[in-house]
Order: structure tokens, then C-alpha cells, then sequence
């Protein structure tokens, strides 16, 4: 399995994605900056009030961001691999078909597992440097907070990276890059729903059984891979 | 002899359409195999059934005395393929494909790539991406995609599209070198049959989907018969002075003034003194080997399809 992920790098020539993530980090900060400076200093609490609802903020932006762009990773991984043919060839190497394909899936949820965790570290630390200085947010950090936050982001991450898996199911059905993103669309904005201060993902179940769901659903889709014709 | 590969009644339908059916098929082991038929006849689909890119509706294959399953992928360790084009990665160069493909198929010996540039004669290539190749180029890569690794059965599809006369030349000598000094079974499929006629040991000639005939090259060569064609403007009389003088019973008036005898113990020079001597006026006469495109187009037009 190390072997196929490897060559999958080598054959995608993985590399130019760390730019990616620089540019999607500093749109979230531009984003959370703004709601900042226009609601932190007002004196209704909206969105600001502590430092629990900034990080929830945050957490889904970049949840948001990196679901969509789990979806062009599977678009580019598979779907254009369909799209171009060269899976017939992948089809004809002595490698069980499901193996392949969940080589190229693993290094998505990885990769979204991954950015997901760090960009939330780089952002919140930034903007916890930026309130310091301004100080909207009257509340001291204590550790409780930073390993109730930590551990929240580092489960929704997990139901995030299973859920980025869904795209598959629909980008498989035509074999369809723009169904592949549009879907991934669609399932950000059902996470992203915010309801006053209950949101989906605020339970510890919900989150991890819609990773489940999501590798589920990915695996539906591959589940027949070996007995279908491939046109 | 070592059966390669065999399948049996095997049959194909996509979505209510029959693309082959009843197909039996035998290759032994170090044979080239011609697989003729025209345009759209199937040979594509069944290549695709044998590397299990397309999935058999009816009837079973079997490959290296085993049959082929949806899930037996280590058969096709033993297969080099080239099926409808050659498909690269097109942003990455010759080695790079190369190499890929190696690994995937589990072969490590570093100078086969080298070797099989070589054979194919494309060398010089190295850091060209794919997409910047012609066509010629793609097909003498994806024949050495398929060689490299150096497969007991070899299946190529169309392998001389793109290529120049010179390149045809090469490759058909590179088959039998292939054929001969490796002992790799080929199966070549072409709608041009002067290609496969002369390095084919078997021909098999589908249409339609379905096998129209298999038959070997030797036993095609000792049926094949040889006929004198004279052209004349009295067929009539000729063919009565060929009967009367010559007791010539085996001849057929083709057309208008074209007369074959295939009875060929008769020497042309003596058909040719009989009928000047009787005044008929002989404008040619030749003698004539019936080609594979012959018998391929007789196969083809008996399967009900006008040529």
C-alpha cells in the first residue's frame, strides 16, 4: 500500500499543493480578520464574544476550505485518471483495482486530515496574537480551553477528511469533475450549518460517525470496481 | 503444445447490443497470432475481455491454463498489452511512464527500460514529455511499454497505426525477433491483412463479433490454390479448346473475357501455344497466387457482409 501512495506522488508530481494551502490560510485569516475588526468591537455580542465561538469560527472556514479542496484532489487523483484514460492502463497491472483506488484515497484523507490540523493551529495562533494586541475578546486563555479546542478541531478534522471522501461517490457516477466539486459544495454547506450555538459537529459521535459515513459512501463507490467494465 | 490462451463461447452485450458472441479462440504458446477483421467487427472487445478491462457477458477465458477471474490479477503480471491507442501520462516523459509502469507491474530489472527503447528503436527521447510525441512516436513507446517487461503473451491492438513503411518494417521484425528469440506468444489484431499475413504462424478472422474461421498459416498456404488467368475476348471458344485439347475441367469464366484454370499441372506456356495455335486472341495471361486478402475477403463476404 506505501508503494502504490508513493507512486501516486511520483505520477501527480504532488508538490505544488504547499501553495495551495499557503493561499487558502491566508484568505481564512483575511475572512476571520474582517468579522473581527467589524463585530469584535461591538458592543451586542454577535460572533465574537469568546474565544470558543472565534475558534469555532475559524475551525469551520478551514474545515469548509479544505472539504472543497479534498474534492479537486479526488477530481485530479481519480476521476481525470478516468477522464483520461489512463485508469484502463492502471487496470491492466497486476494490483487489485480497490487497492489502487484506496491508495489515491488515503492520500486525501491524509492530506485533508493534515492541512485541516495545521492550518487551524497557524490560524488560531495568529489570531490569538492579533486579539492580544487589540483585545475584543476579554478572556484569559486557559489550558482548558486550548485542549477542549484542540481536541474538537482534531475530531472534526477526522469527520471532516471522511466526509471529503463523498465527493468520489458522486464525481464516480459520470465520471464528472464538476460533480465532483459541486458535491463537495453541497456537503460543506450541511456541516457548515450553524445553528445559534449548537452545530452538528459539537458532539463528539457526530463527528466521528460521519467520517465513518463518509469513508462508507467513498467505499460504495469502489465497492463493484472489479467486476464493472471500464469504457 | 502449451495452450496460451483459450476461451470458450465467450460473448460480450452492452446495453442490449451484441458486440461478440460465441467466440472460440485457441492461441499455443510462441505463436503470432493474426487477429483480422474489419472495422468494428470486435477484435477491440475481446482484447479488452482478455486483460479484464471489459468483463465477459457469456463463456470463460483462460489464460496460462487458468481461468481468468475478476479478481485474478496476477495473471496479467504475465501479459504486455497495447489496447485501441497507446495512453501515457502525458505530462511525464518516456522513462518517467516507463518506470511507472515497471513498478506497477512489479519488475525491477533497471536496464530493461534501455533495452526496450532500443528494440523499438526510440532513443533520444528522454526528456520529452509524452505530449509533445507523435502518434509514431506514442505506438513504438506503448510497444515497448508492453515488451519491457518481457510478458509471456503479448497483445497488441492495431500496433502499426501512426507508424511510416519504414517503422511497419521494423516492427513487424521486431515480432519475430520477439516471437523468436524470447519465445513471447503474440496476438496482433489489424484490419490490414498484408501486415499479419506474413509473420502470422495462426490467423483467426472475426466479424461481427463472431469467429469466422481460425486456421493456421501452413495449412492455409498448402490449400491455397494457384491459378492461371488468361484474358481473352472469346471465352467461349477458349474454354472449349482448354477442355477439348487440354482436358483442362477445373477452370471458371470470371466476367466478361477473364478465364481462371486452376488446374496447375498444365504449364502456361503450353495454354498459351494451344489457344494462339487455335486463333484465340489472347490479350494476357498470368499466373496468379491467391492472397490472404482473397480468402479474407471470401471469408468476410460468406459471413454476409459485401465487400
Amino acid at each position: 500500500m506505501l508503494k502504490l501512495i508513493k507512486l501516486e506522488f511520483k505520477k501527480n508530481k504532488f508538490n505544488g499543493s504547499l501553495l495551495g494551502i499557503l493561499i487558502v490560510n491566508v484568505a481564512i485569516i483575511a475572512m476571520t480578520l474582517l468579522m473581527y475588526f467589524n463585530f469584535g468591537s461591538l458592543e451586542e455580542e454577535v460572533s465574537f464574544s469568546n474565544y470558543q465561538e472565534a475558534f469555532n469560527i475559524i475551525d469551520t472556514f478551514v474545515r469548509a476550505a479544505f472539504i472543497i479542496y479534498a474534492s479537486t484532489l479526488i477530481a485530479k487523483f481519480v476521476i481525470e485518471e478516468y477522464r483520461n484514460k489512463t485508469m484502463s492502463l492502471m487496470f491492466t497491472y497486476p494490483i487489485d483495482r480497490k487497492k489502487l483506488i484506496a491508495a489515491k484515497l488515503v492520500i486525501v484523507f491524509i492530506w485533508t486530515l493534515f492541512t485541516i490540523i495545521f492550518s487551524n493551529l497557524v490560524i488560531t495562533t495568529i489570531f490569538v496574537l492579533i486579539n492580544n494586541h487589540y483585545g475584543y475578546i476579554n478572556e484569559a486563555l486557559t489550558t482548558d480551553l486550548i485542549i477542549n479546542n484542540g481536541l474538537q478541531i482534531l475530531l472534526n478534522a477526522v469527520a471532516a477528511a471522511g466526509l471529503g471522501l463523498i465527493p468520489l461517490f458522486f464525481g464516480m457516477l459520470k465520471k464528472s469533475i464538476v460533480g465532483t466539486i459541486v458535491s463537495s459544495v453541497l456537503i460543506v454547506s450541511f456541516i457548515g450549518s450553524n445553528y445559534g450555538d449548537f452545530s452538528l459537529s459539537s458532539i463528539i459521535a457526530i463527528p466521528l460517525s460521519l467520517a465513518v459515513v463518509g469513508i462508507l459512501i467513498a467505499y460504495l463507490s469502489i465497492r463493484n470496481i472489479d467486476k464493472v467494465d471500464l469504457f | 503444445m502449451t495452450t496460451i490462451l483459450k476461451t470458450n463461447r465467450l460473448g460480450k452485450t452492452i446495453n442490449g447490443k451484441e458486440l461478440v458472441s460465441g467466440l472460440n479462440m485457441t492461441i499455443n504458446k510462441g505463436e503470432i497470432y493474426g487477429f483480422l477483421g474489419p472495422n468494428g467487427a470486435g477484435k477491440t472487445t475481446v482484447m479488452k475481455m482478455i486483460t479484464s478491462i471489459l468483463k465477459p457477458t457469456e463463456g470463460d477465458i483462460e489464460l496460462f491454463g487458468k481461468p481468468l477471474h475478476s479478481n485474478s490479477f496476477e495473471l496479467l503480471k504475465r501479459m504486455g498489452s497495447i489496447i485501441e491507442y497507446p495512453i501515457f501520462y502525458e505530462k511525464l516523459t518516456a522513462q518517467e511512464n516507463m518506470e511507472l509502469h515497471c513498478e506497477y507491474m512489479g519488475y525491477y530489472n533497471k536496464k530493461a527500460i534501455g533495452e526496450a527503447l532500443e528494440m523499438v528503436k526510440l532513443t533520444g527521447i528522454n526528456n520529452k514529455q509524452i505530449k509533445e510525441f507523435s502518434l509514431g512516436m506514442k505506438q513504438r513507446l506503448g510497444i515497448a511499454r508492453a515488451i519491457v517487461t518481457k510478458p509471456e503473451l503479448l497483445l497488441l491492438d492495431e500496433p502499426i497505426n501512426g507508424l511510416d513503411p519504414v517503422g511497419i518494417l521494423e516492427m513487424r521484425n521486431l515480432f519475430s525477433i520477439l516471437s523468436k528469440q524470447y519465445g513471447i506468444t503474440l496476438l496482433i489484431s489489424s484490419h490490414i491483412l498484408g501486415e499479419i499475413e506474413h509473420i502470422a504462424d495462426k490467423i483467426g478472422v472475426i466479424n461481427q463479433g463472431k469467429m469466422v474461421k481460425e486456421v493456421t498459416m501452413e495449412s492455409l498456404r498448402e490449400t491455397s490454390n494457384d491459378y492461371v488467368e488468361i484474358t481473352t475476348s472469346e471465352v467461349k471458344k477458349a474454354c472449349y479448346i482448354l477442355s477439348d485439347r487440354l482436358h483442362i475441367s477445373n477452370m471458371k469464366v470470371i466476367g466478361e473475357n477473364v478465364i481462371r484454370v486452376y488446374d496447375m499441372s498444365i504449364q502456361q506456356n503450353l495454354i498459351f501455344k494451344t489457344l494462339v495455335m487455335e486463333d484465340v486472341p489472347v490479350e494476357s495471361i498470368t499466373q496468379k497466387q491467391h492472397s490472404l486478402e482473397d480468402y479474407f475477403m471470401k471469408l468476410l463476404n460468406g459471413g454476409g457482409l459485401s465487400a
